[in-house]
This record gives C-alpha cells, sequence and structure tokens, in this order.
C-alpha cells in the first residue's frame, strides 16, 4: 500500500505538471488575450474537458495525501497536547471536522466540475 | 577567548518538580582550551550533586549521552564546546520526542520498540555448510558499510520531525538503517518479508526526506540514503 499510494503522489504530479505547463504554453501560442472565445471554445472541447477531468481528479488524489500527513501529525492529541495540555481531548473532533471540511470542498468542487463544466455544451 | 561560559541545563524532576526549567552554570574552560560537553555538564555536576545525566564509555562508543546542545542533537561526549557555543552560552536539553525520566535521562522505550520491530538480527535458516560460519564474498561485505557502525544513540530519530508525531507507526532513521542493514545482507534470507513488512503509509514513506537524520549522525552516517534505498527495493518487489 506504502508505495502505491507513493507511486499515485509521484504519477499525479506530473500530470498536474504537464496541466498547469500546457495551460501556460497555451496561453502564449494562442490569442486568448485578444478573443476570449478562442479560450472558451478551446476550454469546453471535449480534449480539454477530458484533460481538465484528469487534473482536477489527480489533484484530488495528490491533496488527500497531503492533507491526510497533515492530519496524522497535527490532529492528533499528542500534537495538540503538545501545545495546551488542556485541548488535547479536542483532537478527535478536530481530526473529523479537518475531514469533514476537505470532503465538502471535494464535493463543491465536483458539483461545481460536472453540472457547471462538463455538462455545459 | 574568555575564561568561562554559562552552561544552561534543562532540570526536571517528575517526583519534585511540576515543570521543567533551566538551571544556569558557570563553567570554566581547561587550561589546555579543548573541552567536551560531557566535562561541562560534569563540573556542573560538581557544583550541584542533583544534575543528572547517562554517560558511561565517553568516546562516542556507547551511545549513552545524547543530548540537544544549542537546538542540535549529538553526543556530549564527542562534540567540543566550541563547536556548539554560541555568544557565550551552551544550553542542553535531553533529546526531543522522548519522555524525561529525569533532567538529561530519556526513557529510550520508545526508540527501542522501533529496533525491535524491524527484527535486528541474521535471519537464515539454511545449514550452515562451513560447519562454523556463512560466507560472503568481499564486495557483498562492502554493502554493509555506513550501516552497521550505528551506536543507537537515538540522535537522528529523536531529531526527525515524523518520530516526534508519529513514533508509534514511522519506524523511525536509526531502526530503518538497521532495516535496511539486513536487507542488504547477502546472508540474511527474509529480504522480502522484511520489504513487505515496511510497505505500508507509515513506516518508511513518512519519511519526507528533510534529512536531519544524516546532518546530527555522530558516527557521520547517512540513515536518509538507507531509506531511499528501502524505498527503491520496495518499488522493485512492486
Amino acid at each position: 500500500m506504502g508505495t502505491f499510494l507513493w507511486l499515485v503522489q509521484r504519477f499525479s504530479s506530473l500530470i498536474i505538471l504537464s496541466y498547469i505547463l500546457f495551460i501556460l504554453i497555451s496561453y502564449f501560442v494562442k490569442p486568448y488575450h485578444i478573443d476570449a472565445q478562442v479560450w472558451f471554445s478551446d476550454i469546453n472541447s471535449i480534449q480539454m474537458k477530458i484533460f481538465t477531468s484528469l487534473f482536477l481528479v489527480m489533484m484530488v488524489g495528490h491533496a488527500l495525501q497531503g492533507l491526510k500527513a497533515v492530519e496524522d501529525d497535527y490532529f492528533t492529541e499528542r500534537t495538540i497536547g503538545m501545545f495546551l495540555a488542556q485541548t488535547k481531548h479536542l483532537a478527535k473532533f478536530l481530526r473529523y471536522s479537518y475531514r469533514g471540511f476537505i470532503g465538502l470542498v471535494i464535493i463543491v468542487l465536483s458539483y461545481v466540475t460536472v453540472f457547471s463544466y462538463l455538462m455545459e455544451v | 577567548m574568555s575564561d568561562e561560559f554559562l552552561l544552561s541545563l534543562y532540570r526536571f524532576d517528575p517526583e519534585k518538580d511540576e515543570r521543567p526549567y533551566m538551571s544556569d552554570y558557570k563553567i570554566s574552560y581547561p587550561e589546555t582550551g579543548n573541552m567536551m560537553v560531557i566535562d561541562a555538564i560534569r563540573q556542573a555536576q560538581e557544583n550541584d550533586s542533583t544534575v543528572t545525566f547517562r554517560r558511561s564509555c565517553a568516546q562516542g562508543v556507547c551511545g549513552s549521552d545524547g543530548v540537544n546542545m544549542n537546538g542540535q542533537n549529538g553526543l556530549a561526549c564527542i562534540t567540543p564546546v566550541a563547536d556548539v557555543i554560541t555568544r557565550g552560552k551552551l544550553e542542553v536539553r535531553p533529546l526531543p520526542g522522548l519522555p524525561v525520566i529525569k533532567d538529561l535521562i530519556v526513557d529510550m522505550k520508545p526508540f527501542y520498540e522501533q529496533y525491535e520491530k524491524i527484527k535486528p538480527f541474521l535471519d537464515n535458516e539454511d545449514e550452515v555448510t562451513t560447519g562454523h560460519e556463512r560466507l560472503q564474498s568481499p564486495e557483498d561485505r562492502d554493502k554493509l558499510d555506513g550501516l552497521y557502525e550505528c551506536v543507537l544513540c537515538a540522535c537522528c530519530s529523536t531529531s526527525c520531525p515524523s518520530f516526534w508525531w508519529n513514533p508509534e507507526k514511522f519506524v523511525g532513521p536509526a531502526a530503518l538503517l538497521q532495516a535496511y542493514r539486513f536487507i542488504a545482507d547477502t546472508r540474511d534470507k527474509q529480504k522480502r518479508a522484511r520489504l513487505k513488512k515496511l510497505n505500508d503509509a507509515f513506516s518508511v514513506y513518512r519519511c519526507h526526506g528533510i534529512m536531519n537524520c544524516t546532518s546530527v549522525c555522530p558516527k557521520g552516517l547517512n540513515p536518509s540514503k538507507a531509506i531511499n534505498e528501502i524505498k527503491k527495493e520496495l518499488r522493485r518487489i512492486g
């Protein structure tokens, strides 16, 4: 499992990098700053919808691992108790709140992507 | 150079003190000018017999006197005061991330539990054909250099944030260095089993390669490199 997650993180970072580079290079190659219609037509093409969806899935997969590491390190009784012993019992509550917030962000992001982008004609 | 410097020692006796505090001692340099941190602590103890610390060989071999000196972990017996002192003051604290028993003495149990996890012994049930020892080529033996010399002082593990936050799940640099010592040993027959046991999100992969372990190792070893070698082996077996 450890190696699999490590590979996911490395692979996803390559996809993220290639998407960002593609967008940046396109900006200089295509006349997006002159004609916004070109941008809308390109970003709404089926190829870009697939690429953008892949980018977002990879971004979520990549970010989740980093966010999980933050949770494992800092939202624990040990770490919270280190700063203020009386607050260590809050660790579980903070951990679930943190997970809930991340889940909410993913749901909103998915909703916006599906209904305001992928299903847009 | 001044004849004296200020040694500030971390003090905590759980039977008496509610919380830890720092005690300052004026320490005189010896006439030769050379002084190890352990000598300074001993001089402080001569003035205050309640100062408690752990030591044995005083030559960097036993690994007993690992402490934190002005923020840097190391062995007090082989660290010259001149190397760590800042503006005439030297603060000595116990190794971070381990429970304090008294003053500079920490409870090494969490550290030894990590060491136990990696099964630090040759595991080979094959018959010994030579009658008394398992032979190894000089080239294979060379692979163990830089791995077997660890004295288990815990300076590396206790300088690692991943160890501070997750000592129960992350194996720690010292134990991982030893894990690789047996993974790399051609006489050991449990390479795959050892690797599989380490293949989770924490044991090895919680190392983010910040290399604190390598920069503080008093024996000049490179746990970070050993951890990377383990990661390479893990990817090789899939």
